[in-house]
């Protein structure tokens, strides 16, 4: 599908005709780009698409519901032009409604190649008019479509299926991406088992119902070509008994086939319903686990409290010691060193006074004996004078009363290097550490114990709210269910025998009515169902294999393109997708990791977007409003889809991520086309002008 | 006991009533029991009343805080039941103020000042619930002396 132009009127911002966008490419490439700030039409131009190919757009709430724009609304539109008080604005431009031109309108050209590769061209316009002068709601407006395949008409009763022939509803919000509602798409990142619908809307994008549908179509071809066999067969009498036993037997075989399949959608309900309580009863295993951890908690309770009353005795015994010391260190080393300074003093003073004595017996022995002994050559004369005597007299009575003096201070220092060694036996700061280790250890297991008493409680609490006689009746629906889908199994394992035998017993009739009728007509229908049912057995197991080759080939694309787009690939391995679609992202260990960075889920989610839209054989046109909301490098992202070139690639921006500027610096030239969307310069009259600019 | 002083330590000391009650907290008891070795709160921090007077005795002397004792409680001998071979004269010389050790009344009062600051001190944290730390105290005590 590749869109070749867009027509609008009167609907969003748009009002009046000639709002158009020609989806032309100059370049050959497929790259566009919108640029607009926010209310300028962006959306309301995917919107007109939407509402163009399938009739409604869907809108959420404030409060999050979704449901679909209303066509008009007077009780707002009358008088309000911002709908600020309304959670959902209508599709009417709402000076056309106050204009009283109430004619919304949509045309879309597009071509599409079919099933046969032969490119179409379809022109489809989808009108609103109002059915009454003033209309005020939807009941008073009536919604047509017209639709042309290649200039011939589609009668209105098939336009939608051709539509969907297309594009299915139901796929368009993989080619409609709003960036800023992205992450509804990651739901495909948390596809569990279970998710049918995702599984279902992916394998669609993938084309592979069309495979099932082929499969389906060879077996009924198989079998019409057995039918006619048959018929010939009757128009011989030789055979006309075999071949009315056949017919007989395929009554009976499409009946017992009726019930076979009735049965099995019976059991495929109860077994849905089946997985449905155990859902529920899931809940339950959480009780049982709830349970099971309170008494796992109880037992580290009462190991933390063992392991507490340890701690405490410990730092009893610790107290119990000299641990005390470890306060007086720094006074005792103060202590320590004043009386090493005394020390000292003391020595200096015993040293004097040593020195003292001796020089005071030197003069008494001078001034006894007479003699003086030469201070320069050391030669004893005889005799010394009397001045000298007299001299000699005073320095010994000054040496006696320095001699007393340090006496004196020697007794007042008393005996330093005792006190010194005293002290030192109070040397001790290691209890401090113990105790800090011990006493952290305690708040520790203190603050564990607290942490899962906590716990106990809000599991208390949760199991008291838990509803026993609710859980065993799920447990006797379920029993009841099993039993039934027992019984039903078993009625169909009965109908699959007898239609076992029927089919043995058919195939030895259709053998002998084959060697019965031989004409050319009837070995042409021979020829013709042994191919079809060849052709019927082959898709059934080249079916497996398509799927795997698919789940593949969208891991690669989506590889690349997440690594690509990625800021720091280097972080990651690939995307791994399941069987069922879910989507698992490797780290370089290629070990399974988990994002929650929005950015890179967006670009997670826009990997294996692409990956589905490349390994796809259907080419669309693919909006993405908004890209770079929490994208941070969306240059990286325009780089690779419009490099693209597997179909019509339209990026529409608000200025936050893709900045109009730069986007035309850089792309301009490689751009199909671009456009600015803006208002109209009368700013009374804010609706939407289209300027083309590149 | 230190042969540089003329008196010794043997004497009966106590505490404020108050802070009194606060000593048979930390060594875990209850009620007016004096039994030393009966301890009932298994996360009390002492063993001993006599440990704990001890500690708080230091504490004191280390911040160099004293706290008026007021209306007296009697606990038990100094020398014989909390010092007993520790020669805390020295430590009180060498730590404590110069008329700590004027006199044996003197020294009496001031280990006395020091032990009720210590207890007053130990009475402000939580203690009995567990959630006491004793080092952390000594690290504010260690901090304030610096």
């Amino acid at each position: 599908m590749r869109i070749k132009s867009l027509e609008l009127k009167n609907f969003g911002s748009y009002l009046g005709e000639g709002n158009r966008f020609d989806f032309d490419t100059k370049t050959g490439r497929d790259g566009y780009a919108i640029f607009g700030e926010i209310g300028r039409g962006k959306t309301s131009m995917i919107n007109g698409m939407i509402w163009g190919l399938y009739g409604h757009v869907s809108a959420q709430e404030v409060g999050g519901a979704s449901r679909n724009r209303p066509l008009i609304d007077a009780d707002t539109q009358k008088l309000d032009t911002s709908f600020k008080q309304k959670q959902i604005s209508p599709i009417l431009n709402t000076y056309a409604f106050q204009e009283e031109d109430y004619i919304i309108k949509v045309r879309i050209i597009f071509e599409n190649k079919g099933k046969d590769n032969k490119n179409r061209v379809y022109d489809l316009v989808r009108i609103s008019e109002n059915t009454v002068n003033h209309p005020q709601d939807d009941s008073h407006m009536k919604t047509t479509a017209h639709l042309t395949i290649d200039g011939v008409v589609v009668e209105a009763g098939r336009i939608q299926e051709k539509i969907n022939e297309v594009m299915h509803e139901d796929i368009s919000k993989f080619f409609f991406v709003e960036g800023d509602v992205i992450d509804n798409y990651c739901k495909l990142l948390y596809a569990k088992s279970g998710d049918h619908s995702i599984v279902e809307e992916v394998e669609i994008v993938l084309g592979l119902p069309a495979l099932d549908k082929s499969e389906e179509d060879f077996d009924w071809l198989h079998g019409e070509t057995e039918k006619k066999l048959v018929k010939a067969a009757k128009d011989q009498e030789k055979s006309r008994k075999d071949a009315k036993k056949v017919e007989k037997l395929d009554e009976k075989l499409l009946e017992s086939q009726t019930n076979y399949d009735t049965l099995t959608q019976q059991i495929e309900h109860g077994e849905d319903e089946i997985s449905r309580i155990e859902e529920q009863l899931s809940k339950d295993t959480n009780v049982a686990e709830a349970q099971q951890k309170k008494t796992m908690n109880g037992f580290y309770i009462n190991e933390k409290n063992v392991l507490l009353r340890s701690l405490y005795n410990d730092r009893r015994e610790l107290l119990s010691t000299n641990l005390w010391t470890c306060m007086i260190q720094r006074g005792l080393q103060s202590a320590i060193k004043m009386l090493e300074g005394k020390v000292i003093e003391l020595d200096s003073l015993i040293q004097d006074r040593a020195n003292e004595r001796s020089k005071l017996d030197d003069l008494n022995r001078a001034i006894v004996t007479g003699d003086h002994k030469c201070s320069q050559c050391g030669n004893t004369e005889d005799g010394i004078s009397q001045k000298e005597k007299e001299d000699y007299a005073r320095q010994i009575v000054n040496l006696k009363k320095s001699i007393e003096l340090k006496d004196d201070l020697i007794n007042s220092l008393g005996d330093p290097k005792t006190e010194q060694i005293h002290l030192m036996r109070f040397q001790d700061s290691a209890g401090h550490e113990r105790l800090n280790s011990i006493e952290h250890k305690i708040g520790a297991t203190i603050a564990d114990i607290s942490k899962l008493e906590k716990e106990n409680q809000k599991i208390e609490k949760e199991l008291e709210a838990h509803d026993v006689v609710a859980i065993a009746n799920l447990m006797e629906e379920k029993k009841s269910l099993t039993e039934l889908g027992g019984s039903l199994k078993s009625l169909r394992s009965d109908h699959k025998k007898r239609i076992d035998t029927w089919e043995e017993e058919k195939r030895k009739l259709m053998e002998k009515l084959e060697g019965s009728v031989d004409n050319v007509e009837v070995i042409e229908i021979k020829r013709n169902r042994d191919v079809y049912k060849w052709l019927s057995e082959k898709f059934k197991s080249a079916m497996v294999g398509f799927k795997e080759d698919a789940r593949t080939k969208v891991e690669l694309h989506a590889t690349d393109g997440f690594l690509k787009m990625v800021p720091e690939p280097e972080y990651y391995s690939g995307i791994k997708v399941d069987e069922k679609w879910g989507i698992v992202v490797l780290d370089r260990k290629k070990r399974p990791m988990t994002i929650t960075n929005p950015g890179h889920r967006q670009l997670l989610a826009l990997s294996v977007f692409n990956g589905l839209r490349k390994t796809s054989d259907l080419v669309f046109p693919t909006f993405f409003d908004n890209p770079g909301s929490n994208i941070s490098n969306i240059e990286k992202v325009a780089d690779y889809f419009w490099a693209d070139d597997i179909g019509q690639m339209v990026m529409l921006s608000h200025g936050g991520g893709l900045k109009e500027t730069e986007t035309m610096k850089t792309y301009g030239k490689k751009l199909a086309r671009a456009w600015r969307l803006s208002y109209s310069e009368n700013s009374d009259d804010p609706t939407t002008s289209i300027e083309v600019i590149a | 006991m230190n042969s540089d002083f003329d008196f010794d330590l043997n004497f009966q000391v106590g505490t404020s009533i108050n802070c009194h009650k606060i000593l048979k907290s930390l060594a875990g008891q209850a009620g007016d029991s004096e039994n030393e070795s009966e301890v009932i709160e298994e996360n009390a921090p002492f063993n001993k009343m006599s440990d704990a007077y001890l500690f708080a005795f230091i504490l004191g002397l280390t911040a160099g805080k004293k706290s008026d004792v007021g209306k007296r409680k009697n606990y038990a001998n100094f020398i014989q039941t909390v010092a007993k071979d520790i020669d805390i004269m020295t430590l009180m010389h060498h730590l404590g103020e110069k008329e700590d050790l004027e006199s044996k009344e003197a020294s009496l009062k001031a280990i006395e000042g020091y032990a009720t600051w210590g207890l007053e001190k130990l009475g402000k944290q939580r203690f009995g619930d567990g959630k006491i730390r004793i080092s952390d105290l000594l690290d504010d005590i260690l901090e304030e002396k610096n």
